[in-house]
């Protein structure tokens, strides 16, 4: 009876021992698998021949502040890319703007956030496909980085998830579930900063300036110059920008327009511009107080 | 000659004069330049303030739970306004409206009864201020433009008190009415939200629709106004619609609708049996597209209108919307050959409007017959579109505010540009938090700097932006206290829809943080300090070796602790700090700092690389200057690894200040 006692007691801590184990492999799993999230997601089930399909590039920080990544899009030859929209993405300052890179089916991007991000479904880009072959297609991430908010930008555990598309044989008279966003809204305001330092353009003056917009994006960056704020002409250019009046007495124009072609505009307007003009206007109304003053006296 | 002299030196001075004005910011708006003056000088006196609202769809209890629109997937926020984009109610259509007021001071019990009012801007007019013509909400049935609307139910007596608030800050419960005024008052405190719930129904006749902009306003029993509005109720409504239909159809049975127009197209619609557990009654309008277009800001990106009407639907039982069904119903959209003759025919979609996007739906097109088919389980506003047929130059049949198609994109209607913005209201957000007293909080939105403000002598601030188009925005906030320390960034990322307002309250700012000394011999002391909310815990954490150690902020906020080096190895430390309040909420930690026992501390890295005290757009396109490139300053390296590549980055955006 004792001896079954002692046998039940064992079982018994055999049984704890195996639970507590369980639990500890449980949460060191859970915690192991704590890794930010690169996933690409399309919106719709099947794809036929010849669909146009949006797919988004997602970031799930799993509670992690985050605050700069970079990663490479692959996409197989019977896919084409028509479009990249960057409106409403997660990052704020692009280090490299996503774009096709010279070798085929191949987009890099790498951009900011600047004070971090925790999100689980932060839309970093989106792209429209067009299906071309039916088969077996795939978007593949590769050489993801994705750095912590922290002072030694260490590196975040990247977790990827990549996309394979079965693309039917069938030709579809219907587009599934295309979404096709409208953008009524031009980009927000921005600023533009002027400045020079010893390290850049030869310590000729620069501006510095980004622009977000929510709706397609934005698409391009047009500078103007008016010297004396009189001649210009509208350049397409980007941050930061080497001035070419190297007198600072231009009145500078930056203009963000988005990928629907809407525009925002923001002015500055160099202190010298303001003393020069001024200075002469009180000069001329000088002059001609003197000269009424003259004119009563005589 | 000396005359000639005069006219050149007039002209000279005039042009300059004119030129000087020309220099002015292109934004600069003199009637708020001038009530910005005004207001130096005028006081806002307490009393009952218009806060917030909300409009629902009709329901059959007295806490709605459905904000509008009826049956589509898009909520409207909390002080979001009624515009063609958010289906505003029809002629007879009924919507439920609930109104935040906010006490100035206490109001004993039995001591005011309130009504509703409506009133409509004039032409161009967007501010509800401005309505000089307020008439009181009309009684159910009567002749008014809108009027209130008996519910067929027990349940929703009017004057009877609500049960739930919907509104965020309103404890107190107001009631549901049908109509003015209200009962007399339960008892509110000063600065509490008392609730109130309001069954309203469009009593326009179609044809004085005109697109109009229409306020609603809280005021006392005797017509006086209340003493502050922060928020209208505003409803635009939309064109005149084409032509309508209405139908029960019964739920064991299901039928058709039809709808015939003048142009020989058609519409119909096929409810399958066991659409829904009620028999429910279908109400089809239709728009003229170019009309609905105008108002809804275009059409998808790209395509070209390929039908002359949109359909816009309703179902509802007793009144009471119905947002879902049991089954998918059938709709067609029969076409013209003269309606398509710009379009190529194959790329046709039928597209729902979900409030905001226009949505391609999975059509079967039958060419033969000029039908476009989709199953729907919600409703919405939905129209025929298609691309361009790559032949034909491209006159459009849709509106003028057409977005010029993206770049590759094929066709595109007319118009778009950049000066055709459309006047979508924006969205704004109010952030509210402690920080450390007199600490000055600077606001960043998507990591442009874009206000400074004050906090107040107990730590607490606002931040108030307007303007914002709807989208995802990364929000931050640091401090600077009265040491001159820098806080760390606290940051949140929000989605917020256009033309609502957003309240995030809460916050609480990381402590600063600095030390004495950074290198220190061993069996010294080194002392942490810095300024955290007043009164509250702040927890320093030393590590390599761990060590955990607890302060209490000042009432001025200040804070300090001294850590011995007794216990701890020679080498290099680190130490970071938290505020916890009385609540327990925690903030984030603060910046981490290192300091050396026995060996000098590491370098702090930031990255100001122009050495202007600030880590911004200007640091940043510097180092996006030397990306990737060799030769660049060895300071500039921030990682210290030879290289400027993201890691640098990252650094930088670590410390951005905006």
């Amino acid at each position: 009876m004792k001896v079954q006692n002692v046998k039940i007691k064992m079982k018994n801590d055999n049984l704890k021992f195996k639970i507590f184990l369980t639990i500890f492999l449980g949460f060191w799993i859970a915690h192991a698998t704590n890794a930010a999230e690169l996933k690409l997601k399309k919106t719709v089930e099947l794809i036929n021949i010849g669909d146009t399909f949006d797919v988004s590039l997602v970031l799930n920080t799993e509670n992690e502040s985050i605050n700069a990544m970079e990663a490479s899009l692959k996409y197989s030859d019977n896919l084409e890319l028509q479009n990249i929209s960057d409106g409403n993405s997660i990052i704020n300052l692009w280090i490299s703007k996503p774009k096709l890179e010279d070798s085929k089916n191949s987009i890099f991007l790498s951009g900011l956030v600047p004070g971090g991000i925790k999100t689980s479904e932060g839309v970093v880009l989106n792209l429209i496909f067009k299906s071309l072959n039916s088969g077996q297609g795939n978007i593949q991430i590769e050489n993801a980085k994705v750095f912590l908010n922290d002072s030694e930008a260490s590196d975040a555990k990247v977790k990827i998830s990549n996309l394979n598309l079965e693309i039917q044989k069938n030709p579809s008279v219907a587009s599934q579930g295309q979404k096709l966003v409208l953008d009524f809204l031009p980009p927000d305001e921005f600023k533009i900063y002027l400045s020079k330092d010893r390290n850049v353009f030869d310590n000729s003056l620069f501006l510095s300036f980004n622009a977000q917009d929510k709706g397609s994006g934005i698409n391009r960056y047009e500078v103007r110059e008016k010297f004396l704020g009189i001649w210009g002409d509208w350049k397409i250019g980007e941050s930061p920008y080497p001035l070419s009046d190297k007198l600072s007495l231009s009145i500078i124009e930056v203009k963000a327009v988005d990928n629907v072609g809407r525009e925002r505009e923001t002015l500055f307007v160099p202190f010298r511009l303001y003393l020069l003009y001024g200075g002469l206007v009180i000069l001329l109304i000088i002059f001609l107080i003197i000269k009424i003053i003259k004119r009563i006296k005589t | 000659m000396r005359k000639y002299f005069k006219i050149v030196s007039f002209l000279f001075v005039f042009a300059l004069i004119v030129s000087t004005f020309y220099f002015l910011p292109p934004t600069f708006d003199l009637t708020l330049f001038v009530g910005q003056i005004v207001n130096l000088f005028v006081t806002v006196s307490p009393g009952p303030t218009n806060a917030s609202y909300r409009f629902f769809t009709p329901h059959d209890t007295l806490d709605p739970w459905d904000p509008w629109p009826p049956g589509t997937t898009l909520d409207l926020p909390e002080n979001g306004y009624l515009n063609p984009m958010s289906f505003p109610p029809l002629p007879g259509q009924i919507f439920r409206l609930r109104m935040g007021i906010k006490a100035t001071s206490d109001w004993p019990a039995s001591n005011r009864k309130l009504k509703l009012q409506f009133g409509k801007l004039a032409t161009g007019q967007t501010n509800c201020s401005t309505i000089t013509t307020w008439n009181d909400l009309g009684n159910p049935g009567s002749g008014a433009d809108w009027r209130g609307f008996d519910m067929p139910m027990t349940q929703l007596t009017n004057g009877a008190t609500k049960t739930v608030n919907k509104l965020a800050g309103a404890t107190v419960k107001g009631s549901y009415q049908e109509s003015n005024p209200t009962p007399f008052n339960p008892l509110v405190l000063k600065n509490q939200i008392i609730e109130y719930d309001w069954s309203i129904q469009n009593n326009i006749t179609n044809s004085s629709l005109d697109g109009g902009f229409y306020c609603f306003r809280m005021v006392n029993q005797n017509g006086s106004a209340l003493n502050q509005y922060l928020q209208y109720p505003k409803i635009v409504l939309t064109k005149p619609f084409v032509n309508s239909t209405s139908s029960t159809i019964d739920k064991n049975f299901g039928g058709t609708i039809n709808m015939s127009n003048t142009n020989g197209t058609g519409f119909t619609f096929v409810v399958p049996a066991n659409y829904s557990p009620y028999s429910q009654s279908f109400d089809i309008h239709n728009f003229s597209v170019n009309d609905f277009l105008d108002q809804v800001g275009g059409q998808p990106s790209g395509k070209l209108g390929a039908h002359s009407y949109i359909y816009q639907m309703n179902a509802e039982r007793n009144n009471v919307a119905t947002s879902s069904f049991d089954q998918s119903l059938t709709m067609r959209i029969d076409y013209s050959d003269s309606e398509i003759s710009s379009v190529d025919e194959s790329t046709l979609r039928i597209y729902k409007h979900d409030g905001s996007n226009w949505n391609a739906q999975n059509t079967t097109l039958d060419t033969v017959n000029n039908r476009a088919t989709v199953l729907v389980n919600s409703f919405s506003s939905f129209g025929l579109f298609g691309d361009a047929a790559t032949s034909t130059p491209t006159p459009t049949p849709a509106s003028t505010p057409t977005p010029a198609p993206a770049s590759g994109g094929g066709g595109g209607g007319g118009g778009g540009g950049g000066s055709n913005v459309q006047t979508v209201p924006p969205a704004s957000i109010v952030i509210k938090g402690k920080s450390y007293p007199n600490s000055t909080i600077s606001f960043l939105r998507d990591a442009q700097l874009i206000t400074k403000v004050k906090a107040d002598k107990l730590g607490n601030f606002e931040i108030n932006e307007s303007n914002l188009s709807g989208g995802s925005y990364n929000f931050s906030l640091w401090a600077l206290d009265e040491l001159n320390l820098r806080s760390n960034t606290y940051s949140f990322f929000l989605n917020i829809i256009g033309n609502s307002t957003n309240n995030v309250l809460g916050i609480l700012m990381p402590p600063t943080i600095t030390l004495n000394k950074t290198t220190i011999n061993p069996g010294e002391n080194v002392r942490v300090y810095g300024s955290s909310v007043p009164d509250s815990f702040v927890i320093i954490e030393v590590r390599s070796e761990p060590m955990i150690l607890s302060t209490k902020a000042s009432i001025r906020g200040l804070y300090s602790e001294e850590i011995s080096s007794a216990k701890l190895a020679k080498g290099i430390h680190t130490v970071k700090s938290k505020s916890k309040i009385g609540t327990g909420d925690e903030s984030i930690f603060s910046s981490l700092l290192n300091f050396g026992i026995g060996v000098p501390a590491k370098k702090a890295l930031i990255g100001d690389l122009n050495k202007d005290g600030k880590v911004n757009i200007i640091d940043f396109s510097i180092l996006a200057f030397w990306y990737k490139k060799t030769g660049f300053p060895a300071d500039f390296d921030l990682k210290q690894d030879g290289k400027i590549d993201l890691r640098d980055f990252s650094i930088m955006a670590f410390s951005w200040s905006g």
